[in-house]
């Protein structure tokens, strides 16, 4: 049950995540060469949970404990154009992905504190 | 890892100040788009021109923007026929600013625009920043 703060946890750290992915972006808009970048879903992070091993001596390498912050990390965003100087920035674009990842983060935060409200109100009997 | 907020924080800061130093340099042109030189036959006023690059801040392994270099246009000056001008040489002939206010003007409209844009990514940090905060009151 509690898994619900932990998933929500992990929206959050993907959607604040996604907000400095695309400040770079956006502050890097006239830089000449440069590549936006964007994450991978977060859908398919989720699908894609890691096969871990199991670590069953202490002296094991530990293997993909928290690889999720760095891991969606992503490649190049589909840009909408290039300009001549080999930027392909969108403002329009990334301003739309900030927006959405601001409203991800609203419902995120909505759904986390309605969970708590519930859990509190069970608690109180 | 830092945290990505801060970092987003960092890297619009980097964008502001970025593009604030670009609409400096167009303001620079801008004023002197009329400078003539002080001796006679001597050279006017340069155009200068702005150039970004990324640089990597380790701290917060974010892309952050800097001001490469402010370099000067190296386009012919125009030159005018005005030998009552107290910058003509002897065949009465002026040099004059190579600064364009058309594309002067084009590079403002962007620098201002690219500043709005880090602007609302400042907003839109702060927003999710509150949100989470508010998740604290309950």
């Amino acid at each position: 049950m509690t898994d619900l703060f932990a998933l929500g946890e992990r929206r959050l750290d993907w959607l604040t995540t996604r907000q400095s992915t695309i400040a770079e972006n956006i502050a890097n808009a006239n830089t000449p060469g440069f590549r936006p970048r964007d994450l991978r879903a977060f859908v398919d992070l989720l699908d894609a949970q890691p096969v871990r091993l199991a670590a069953t001596h202490p002296s094991h390498i530990a293997t993909g404990a928290r690889d999720e912050a760095g891991g969606h990390r992503a490649g190049p965003a589909q840009a909408w154009e290039t300009t001549y100087s080999g930027n392909s920035v969108a403002l329009e674009q990334e301003l739309m992905r900030a927006s959405e990842t601001n409203r991800g983060a609203a419902v995120a935060t909505s759904v986390m504190r309605a969970f708590q409200r519930m859990t509190l109100l069970n608690l109180k009997g | 890892m830092s945290d990505p907020l801060s970092a987003a924080f960092r890297i619009a800061a980097s964008g502001l100040e970025a593009q604030s130093t670009r609409m400096r340099v167009v303001a620079e042109n801008i004023a002197n788009a009329d400078s003539t030189a002080a001796t006679p036959g001597g050279d006017p006023f340069r155009r200068k021109i702005v150039s970004f690059e990324t640089t990597l801040d380790r701290a917060s392994d974010a892309r952050l923007v800097k001001i490469r270099r402010v370099a000067e246009d190296e386009r012919p000056f125009r030159v005018e026929y005005d030998p009552a001008h107290p910058a003509a040489d002897d065949k009465g002939v002026v040099k004059l600013p190579n600064v364009d206010q058309l594309v002067e003007l084009a590079d403002m409209r962007e620098a201002n625009r690219s500043y709005q844009a880090s602007l609302q990514i400042f907003r839109q940090a702060r927003e999710l920043h509150a949100m989470t905060i508010d998740l604290l009151k309950g």
